[in-house]
């Protein structure tokens, strides 16, 4: 298999009225051979929020390589929603609710207001913390993150 | 009612040891209705793809929004809920999903009225209410 990220999203609906709404998407992210350094996780939510997932500039068993990640973000908990908090290195902030068996996913979990407003110039931010928090004090999740030298 | 069922794997095998990394996960929702959208952006201005809260066949409480880069480039879209936005890369031939509409506060209260985007490609938007 090369070193790639095979990412496969697939739904189907057919409304009242017969029109159908399908998808298979498939694609390969980053697929020059460049994506590395796989963290796959189960993770305890409380309502402390924890520190699921760091990252750091230099390698460690602790922390995921900081840049352009994927990052998959499961809430495998059936009573408790999640709140997650994705902070950027700069100050960015970006904020999900995960209900039972939802999920947060991003191809590239660099993030700034500036990419919107300068989509040619903007500098990214790279993702340095999620945590999470939850209702209960026992919430399980699960997160896949794949670092991707380039993007 | 009908049912829209979604399935997300993500597949990665480490070059060095051949450890597989695979993800999946699954969710079924009850939904009423959807809307499919292609939209082709401008890195200079502004589009908007979604705006949340008119009924009918404007989008109104999305339970499930799937935005596909089907273009050539990167788009940027950018959340706003009125007083704080945020934004995401989708780099091209990706995928954006995700649930519901409360996505930018931690405690729920916050719902995103729209969503615009720009870059040099085009996004299909499909979403479920």
């Amino acid at each position: 298999m090369a070193n790639e990220v095979e990412v496969n999203t697939t739904y189907a609906f057919v409304s009242d009225d017969g029109t159908a709404y399908s998808e298979n998407h498939t694609y390969f992210s980053d697929a020059n051979t460049t994506a590395s350094r796989a963290r796959r996780l189960g993770f305890i939510a409380t309502t402390s929020g924890p520190t699921v997932l760091a990252f750091s500039t230099t390698p460690s068993y602790t922390t995921q390589l900081r840049g352009p990640c994927l990052l998959l973000v499961v809430n495998r908990d059936t009573r408790a929603d999640m709140f997650l908090t994705l902070d950027g290195a700069l100050g960015a902030r970006s904020q999900r609710n995960l209900k039972a068996g939802e999920w947060l996913f991003l191809d590239v979990t660099d993030l700034d207001n500036t990419a919107y407003a300068s989509p040619i110039t903007y500098a990214a931010q790279s993702l340095i913390a999620l945590t999470v928090t939850s209702e209960n004090s026992d919430a399980k999740g699960e997160y896949l993150c794949i670092y991707k030298a380039a993007s | 009612m009908p049912v829209l069922t979604i399935y997300k794997t993500v597949t990665y095998a480490d070059p060095d040891s051949l450890t597989p990394y695979t993800m999946t996960a699954t969710k079924t929702l009850n939904v009423e209705t959807a809307q499919r959208t292609r939209y082709t952006l401008s890195s200079g201005s502004n589009t908007q793809i979604l705006s949340n809260g008119y009924p009918g066949l404007t989008t109104a409480n999305p339970l499930y929004t799937a935005i596909k880069n089907v273009g050539s480039g990167s788009a940027y879209i950018l959340f706003d809920d009125g007083t704080s936005v945020f934004s995401h890369e989708i780099p091209a031939g990706a995928i954006f999903d995700f649930y519901g509409e409360d996505i930018w506060g931690t405690g729920g209260g916050d719902t995103f009225n729209a969503i615009h985007a720009k870059g040099n490609t085009e996004l299909e938007v499909d979403v479920f209410m």
